[in-house]
């Protein structure tokens, strides 16, 4: 194995890919300061969309990881659900997905918002442990101290972290 | 013959000082220098001294003049025919390899690693050329082994250095030790690859190592032995489905084509499985383009014809994969690795994709791929796609692109091409159906004219143009008569880019006859108001620069064609150059109807020949400052004055502080119009095509300093200026920061890091304005410093960050417009791009990040996406990614 160092299998070598969202269609009043633009399913899908898969070089929004159906907002509530859909039914790196969809979520929505974060019921073999773990606040917590883990977090959040192509005259 | 017995009893170098040990290196080197005959009887005694003398020695000074010793001693071949001297010369050199050596940095003359290193290998592949036999075998044996050791080693340094070893050695090396050590090098450096697969670097020298082998062994056998070596070690890695071990082994394969063997014919089979596959072939197509781009071998292949045949006729492929399949098409054909059948057939299938596909992004990816086609095969293509693109199938833009992409082909006839496409441009712009083809004829044009070789051809090309498009153009213009919603595409905006564009090179490109002859013409039609179309009522007249004429306004739209060419083929008269062509322009500047389209004509003629003249007649410069007095702070004469201050600025003229005065007199003017001056600073320095050096004006290579240099005083002096009241200050403020943002993103980078420091705290305090109009162009200067400057001006602004973090803050929560507060989160997100300053950015991210939470919930969506980017972007500050 003379490249041993980056040698590792797959374990979704072909995986389907899934049609991107167009873009939020602009309106007039999103540049009126005097009207409030309310939470939606959409705002919250926008932040994770562009989170990266461990292992390909494709988005979680490609993959149909995240999906703006399976995103609900209730801004009076200050509660948010996300469930994630992964790849196949065996896959070791939902825990990390997750991982990176909490980050990104504790890192944008203000901390109003209680936000349940799970895998699609029935989509995943050990599903339970692994919302369990999602849960586990200290356990998050604890990862984000880990500077490896960062790293690899950092890495599946650094697309959607590039400039945001708005509107503004610059 | 005495001296050298008694220094070899008496002389003990290694127990003497090192300044003695210098000494005695510098005095040794002399003595070889000077007495080469003597030393020539007594070699071996001589090269014993310096064994013992040497060995073991630490100090970096005695240590250089060492290694030049050795070097001269080995190229001097004084050790002879002698096998233990070779072996004792090289054991005392090579132990001192890679260099392990920190300069001293308080010594006055420090020596440098990259000295001793220099003479350390000097030293170490003198034996190779020195002309004794034995010599170079022992030597080759000996590199390759401490190459192949240090090159396994864990230490980046012994990798590299040996990697830069190698690359001298090389051309020298044994061909017996090649050969010897061929399969190790390989291994070696595949695992090198694999394992420093995120330092570009190294694997760009890495793959450079492998080339020169690969070249060093060209022609020999060595060459095929080591492809199916290599092929041993990587092959199992082109089978799909692909991991990330793909592209060092496609590098490894790629570097090896350096020697001339056929790679790919090694590499297809493996790769092919990997096409069937839609979550593969693109990865496999892109290793094939980069496998048929370095295969010298020019070896046919029908498999690889087989496959790319397949790929491009397959429709159940993406775009990216499509477009991945031609480019394939293209890098095999030039890499002359298709069959002439195989070309055919590939060509009939490309031309399909050129002119049918549905993306225009592969048709253009396909016409491309047709002109490394054509170069392969053209009378192929002379004889079986040339007859398709004519008449009504040039309807079509996609046939008409690819029709451009024969001009600049090699065994075509571009001047018959060019005629045809430009009579289609004049004769069907009434139909709009063909609006697009003419629209891509125009582009094509632009983009392979210029492309064209033979003078004569670049005569007869601009002939063909000035006369046809002249008299298409008016055809336009009088078809539209009064009417604004009429036009044919020969005279909408982005026709008359392109238009202008060719004009521009065209003009220059025909002969002094000619020239004279066709700028006599277009003049007379554009200016004598003697042509007409019509009868009786119904007559209409050509007067483009006759305002009062009802149809002049439709006319006025063809004004920058006679520009472009004037300012590219300026009449010259001698004496004087008060003639025909000034006299009118002056005339266009005195008529009180002339619109901005007029003036902006007569401007950029007049400032042509200001460039272009020494002496500019008394009479030109007096009408334009009538001109300049009659019509005082108007938009007209802010015209004159940007496009004349060009004229002057470029070629560097007496009266240009004049007309900056004027120019800058304009930020005084109306709101609007002074916003409008303020903008047209950056005219001065940035790109127009009709003044530049594309239209033979005379620019002077220190232009956007001396601008600099000039308007910076004036600029404080304004600023300064205390009779305005506060309303008229922050106007005129905000317009001089415009200036300088535009002067500041133009000048080179050495001015901008001299002249920024006293710059910043304006900067700084425009940001605290209550003037929200000031703020936001305050940040938009900044964002043009952090975008545009030099990496001088970023660490500049870097020094700073703490102060530009605070005023950022303040004005993402102030009441100021969204965009503005946008504007600053975003300057806000850029300070965290400037190298250097993580420590000062790390020390303020917890602040940051906590007054940056309030916006997450702000009331508008817009500000809440600015928001969380930024929060996300400062939360990785200092955090590996």
């Amino acid at each position: 194995m003379v490249f041993a160092s980056i040698d590792q299998a797959l374990q979704n070598a072909t995986p389907t890919l899934f049609q991107k969202a167009k873009p939020r269609e602009q309106k007039a009043s999103d540049w009126d300061d005097d009207v409030r633009d309310p939470w939606d399913a959409r705002e919250v899908f926008e932040l994770i969309r562009e989170i990266r898969d461990p292992e390909h070089p494709m988005s979680l929004e490609e993959l149909g990881v995240v999906q703006e159906e399976l995103i609900t907002v209730n801004d009076e509530e200050n509660e948010i659900n996300v469930t994630f859909t992964p790849t196949i039914p065996h896959c070791s790196m939902a825990t990390l997905i997750g991982l990176s969809i909490s980050v990104k979520l504790i890192r944008s929505l203000p901390r109003r918002f209680k936000v349940n974060l799970a895998i699609t019921p029935g989509t995943h073999a050990q599903e339970h442990q692994v919302n369990r773990q999602l849960k586990d606040k200290e356990r998050v917590a604890a990862a984000l101290e880990n500077p490896n883990l960062i790293k690899v977090v950092n890495n599946s959040l650094i697309k959607t972290v590039e400039e945001i192509d708005l509107d503004d005259d610059f | 013959m005495r001296l050298l017995p008694t220094l070899q009893q008496e002389l003990h170098v290694p127990t003497l000082s090192a300044e003695n040990r210098l000494h005695c290196g510098r005095f040794l080197r002399e003595l070889h220098t000077r007495q080469r005959q003597w030393l020539e009887q007594v070699g071996p005694e001589f090269v014993t001294l310096c064994i013992s003398s040497f060995d073991g020695e630490t100090d970096p000074k005695v240590l250089l003049t060492g290694f030049k010793l050795f070097g001269e001693v080995m190229s001097s071949c004084l050790a002879g025919e002698n096998e233990n001297l070779w072996d004792e010369l090289l054991d005392v050199i090579m132990c001192y390899f890679p260099v392990d050596f920190e300069p001293d940095s308080t010594s006055e003359d420090p020596i440098t690693r990259a000295d001793l290193v220099d003479a350390l290998t000097k030293a170490m592949v003198s034996g190779l050329t020195c002309g004794v036999p034995l010599a170079k075998k022992r030597h080759s044996a000996a590199l390759m082994e401490l190459i192949c050791e240090k090159l396994g080693s864990d230490s980046a340094a012994a990798i590299d250095d040996s990697i830069a070893l190698l690359a001298v050695a090389l051309p020298a090396l044994h061909k017996a030790v090649l050969e010897n050590k061929l399969k190790e090098f390989l291994q070696i450096m595949v695992i090198n690859l694999g394992q420093r697969e995120q330092d570009k670097t190294a694997q760009e020298q890495i793959i450079k190592c492998i080339e020169s082998f690969a070249s060093a062994l060209a022609g020999t056998q060595l060459a095929s032995q080591g492809l199916t070596l290599l092929f041993e070690m990587v092959g199992e890695y082109l089978k799909p489905p692909f991991k990330a071990t793909l592209w060092p082994a496609v590098k490894a394969l790629k570097a090896w084509s350096a020697s001339g063997v056929d790679v790919m014919a090694v590499a297809l089979p493996n790769l092919i499985p990997g096409l069937s596959s839609p979550a593969s072939s693109g990865e496999a197509l892109d290793s094939i383009v980069e496998l048929a781009n370095s295969n010298k071998s020019g070896s046919k292949n029908s498999a690889l014809e087989e496959v790319l045949l397949k790929s491009i006729k397959n429709k159940e492929v993406s775009l990216q994969t499509k477009l991945l399949s031609v480019s394939a098409v293209a890098a095999c054909a030039k890499s002359n690795l298709i069959s002439q059948a195989g070309l055919e057939s590939i060509t009939l299938e490309v031309f399909e994709l050129a002119t049918k596909a549905d993306s225009m992004e592969l048709c253009k990816e396909a016409s491309h791929c047709m002109s490394f086609l054509a170069e392969k095969s053209p009378n192929f293509i002379r004889d079986n796609i040339l007859p398709r693109l004519t008449g009504n199938a040039l309807k079509q833009e996609t046939f008409v692109l690819l029709l451009c992409q024969f001009i600049s082909n090699d065994g075509f006839l571009p001047f018959e091409i060019c005629h045809k496409l430009i009579a289609m441009i004049t004769k069907h712009q009434f139909d709009s159906t063909w609006d697009a083809a003419i629209l891509a004829a125009l582009s094509g044009l632009e983009g392979t004219v210029p492309k064209l070789n033979s003078t004569q051809v670049n005569i007869a090309v601009a002939k063909c143009w000035f006369v046809e498009v002249t008299d298409g153009l008016i055809q336009a213009v009088m078809y539209c008569g009064q009417d604004k919603n009429k036009k044919t595409v020969l005279i909408s905006e982005k026709a008359m880019e392109h238009i202008c564009a060719l004009t521009l090179y065209l003009a220059r490109q025909l002969d002094q006859g000619s020239l004279e002859d066709i700028r006599a013409d277009i003049w007379t039609k554009f200016t004598t108001n003697t042509m007409s179309k019509g009868n009786g009522m119904s007559k209409i007249y050509f007067k483009p620069f006759e305002p009062s004429y009802a149809y002049s306004k439709n006319q006025s739209l063809i004004v920058p064609f006679l520009t472009s060419f004037l300012c590219s083929a300026t009449p010259t008269t001698h004496p004087g150059n008060f003639n025909d062509y000034t006299a009118f322009c002056l005339t266009v500047l005195r008529n009180g109807n002339s619109s901005p389209v007029h003036i902006k004509a007569a401007a950029k003629i007049l400032a042509a020949v200001i460039n272009k003249h020494e002496d500019v007649d008394e009479k030109i410069w007096s009408g334009m400052n009538d001109f300049m007095a009659i019509r005082g702070l108007t938009e007209e004469s802010l015209i004159l004055a940007t496009w004349v201050t060009k004229g002057i600025l470029l070629k560097g003229g007496k009266t240009l502080e004049e007309w900056l005065d004027r120019l800058l007199r304009f930020t005084t003017a109306s709101k609007e119009l002074s916003r409008v001056a303020a903008d047209c600073w950056w005219l001065l320095l940035g790109d127009t095509p009709d003044l530049s050096a594309e239209a033979a004006f005379n620019i002077k290579l220190l232009h956007p300093q001396r601008l600099f240099s000039l308007t910076l005083p004036k600029l404080k002096v304004v600023i300064e200026d205390k009779t305005k009241s506060s309303r008229e200050m922050s106007t005129i403020k905000e317009n001089m920061l415009l200036i300088l943002g535009h002067l500041l993103s133009l000048i080179p980078s050495e001015v901008q890091s001299r002249e920024l420091p006293p710059l910043l705290p304006l900067l700084l305090e425009s940001l605290a304005s209550s003037d929200s109009s000031l703020v936001d162009s305050s940040l938009s200067t900044l964002m043009q410093l952090f975008n545009e400057g030099s990496p001088e001006v970023e660490q500049l602004l870097g020094k700073h960050v703490e102060k530009l973090v605070a005023e950022f803050l303040r004005l993402i929560y102030s009441k100021i417009n969204l965009r503005t507060r946008c504007k600053a989160l975003k300057c806000l997100r850029r300070v965290t791009r400037i190298p250097m300053i993580t420590p000062v950015l790390v020390r303020n991210r917890t602040d940051v990040l906590a007054k940056l939470r309030g916006l997450l919930d702000d009331h508008k969506r817009v500000i809440r996406q600015h928001g969380a980017l930024t929060v996300n972007i400062w939360s990785m500050v200092g955090q590996e990614s």
